[in-house]
Order: structure tokens, then sequence, then C-alpha cells
């Protein structure tokens, strides 16, 4: 998909992630997605399907990684940089505020209680997420189990790197066939 | 070494190995921040994700938050910075040629693998958190009602956190 459009401003890059920044409750990709395809038609459904798709394989938050390659598309490294500023400067502000008043008031019963069900309706959300993710992997029953020996082994304590490291070899040693020389 | 620059560097390493988000390392966030430098305590921490996920703006807002709790306004940009940046440079200069590679079975396969990873890491990362901000199987059944609701209903994930914020002073 070839730009069609003129370049985009920065500033408009910015405030256009900036305005999904302060939306994103519980997170940022729905509002992220609303901006970039709905509202401004930057890129299409699909581009950026494959976009969010890659960013779940870089390494990082994935929400910025994505308004990292919305940005590099539009305006390269400044535009990569003005979409993750854009996206993160309000919410770090409201957070440190939000834990500010954490600070003071956390003691009060109540707001004990409040924190209490809201870390758990947040538990259930990261789950909710896994589940949607899970269910847009193709070939489940090859790939899924992968998923399963990762959870399992950084639930037991093992350290991320080495452990995504090795079984990253492993599997591309098993596969080796599906992609070795082929010319596709 | 200073424990900001410390605190930086540790960042940035526990970026390039959130395969899936932030909520991934939790685990290693949890062993760094809590048992090796004792900045706070696990409820602490617990507290602070809590906010990065209720809060708006994406997850990884948590490590701003320990920045900023540790070391105020430039701890709070050392973990932004710092958590974001390996990613921030890695697209900026591969993402352009990833996105030219057409038709590699190679990049096929990569790309299951990393995706299945991805999709482990979260798991791991929501079972921590969980572990981290356990608080009896009543507060289990408000997860897991709010799991189902958000996988199977269209509620906004904003009011399914109030929700839980509202359900917790009556029956927590």
């Amino acid at each position: 998909m070839e730009k069609t459009n003129p370049k985009v401003s920065l500033i408009e890059i910015f405030f256009g992630f900036a305005r999904a920044g302060l939306f994103s409750f519980g997170g940022a990709m729905p509002w992220v997605k609303k901006l970039v395809t709905t509202e401004k038609k930057w890129i299409d459904d699909e581009a950026f399907a494959a976009i969010v798709g890659l960013c779940q394989f870089v390494p990082g938050p994935n929400a910025t990684n994505v308004s990292l390659c919305v940005g590099s598309k539009l305006r390269g490294p400044m535009g990569s940089f003005a979409a993750a500023t854009g996206l993160l400067l309000g919410p770090v502000v409201l957070a440190c505020t939000a834990a500010y008043f954490f600070s003071i008031y956390g003691d009060l019963p109540i707001v004990k209680q409040i924190a209490k069900g809201m870390a758990a309706a947040g538990a259930g959300l990261l789950l909710m997420t896994g589940f949607n993710l899970a269910a847009k992997v193709r070939d489940k029953h090859v790939w899924l189990p992968l998923s399963g020996v990762v959870t399992f082994a950084v639930v037991l304590g093992f350290p991320a790197l080495p452990v995504l490291t090795l079984l990253l070899l492993v599997s591309l040693a098993m596969t080796f066939k599906r992609w070795k020389g082929a010319k596709a | 070494m200073s424990p900001l620059i410390l605190f930086l560097i540790k960042t940035v390493l526990l970026a390039m190995t959130a395969v899936g988000g932030a909520m991934a390392v939790l685990p290693d966030v949890s062993r760094f921040v809590v048992h090796q430098m004792h900045w706070m305590t696990a409820e602490e921490l617990a507290k602070l994700v809590t906010i990065a996920q209720a809060a708006p703006g994406p997850n990884m807002m948590f490590m701003p938050l320990i920045g900023w709790q540790e070391f105020g306004v430039l701890g709070a940009i050392a973990g932004a910075i710092g958590f974001c940046l390996p990613s921030g440079i890695v697209i900026a200069a591969l993402f352009p040629k990833w996105e030219a590679i057409k038709g590699s079975p190679l990049k096929a396969i990569l790309e299951r693998i990393l995706g299945a990873m991805g999709v482990g890491m979260i798991f791991a990362g929501a079972i921590f958190f969980l572990k981290m901000t356990w608080s009896g199987s009543l507060a289990a059944l408000v997860t897991l009602a709010v799991a189902a609701l958000g996988v199977k209903t269209k509620i906004p994930p904003v009011l399914l956190i109030i929700a839980g914020g509202v359900v917790g002073p009556l029956i927590l």
C-alpha cells in the first residue's frame, strides 16, 4: 500500500495519538486502531492488522510499538517519535497523579477495597487479551502448545530471555523443513 | 552506579525480553524491584501495576510509575523512554525492511513462532499479576467474570474496571 495522502504533519500525529492515549482505559490498542484506520484513515484495516501482528513479535510494549510503526510509515523516525510521545505523555502524567493520590489516601479501607476490585478486574482483562490473541493463532494445534510451554516455564520462574531464545531455536529446528531453502 | 542509571539500564534490558507486552515481564520486574533493590513491597508494586492497568494508556505505564515513585520525574521519564527505546530503535531501523520482505517461508515461520510465544507471555503475565494481587476466591470470581464478559461481549474495558472498583467494597 503506497502512501497516497500528502505528508501528515508531525503535530497531527502527536495530537492524534495523544487523544488515543488519554482514552485508552485498560488497553490502548482499540483506540489506536480507531484513530489510525477509522478517523484519520492513515492506514487501512488489513495493513493495520499486519502491523499489530508484527508488533506482537517485537519485544516491548505492544500499543507503543504499533504507534511507532504507524508513525514510521507516515513520517519516518520523527513520526515514530511524535506518535509514541503523544501516546505516552498524557497517561504518564495521569498515572503519576493517580499514584500520588493513592499514596495519600491508599490506607483508607474503602480505597483498599476499590483497589482490590480494580485489580481483580484488571487481571480479568489480561486473561481476556490472552484469549483474544490465542483465538487468532493459526494452526492452533501446532502453535498453542508452544504458548503453553512458554507460560509454564515463565510461571515456574525461569527467566524469560533464555527461555524464549531456547524455544525459538528449538522451534526453528523443528520446523526446518518448512523454511529451509524453499523458494516460496 | 547511580540507582537511577541502574533502573534505566534494567528497564531497557527488560523491554528487550517483553515479547507480548509489558505484563509479560512482570515476574522479572518484581524480582528486580522487590527482591533485589528492595524499593517497595510486592503489595506496593501490585498497586502501581493496577493503576497502570486501570488508568488510560498502555499497560507498560507501571514502569514509569516505578521510576516516579523511586526517583520522581526523572524516574518516570527513564521508565518510559527505557522501556520504549529498544523497540523504538528496532522498529525505526528494521520495520521498513521487514515490510519489504514478501513471500519468505522463514519470515512466515518466525511470525508463527513469535506470535505463539507472545500469547504464552501474556498468559504468564496475567497469572503472575493474579498471584501478586490475589485477594481470595471471591476476587477470583470477579476476574473470571470480567474475562468472560470481555471476551464474549463488547463491554468497554473501562466499564469493566469501574465495575470492579464498585464491586470491591461490596463483596471483597
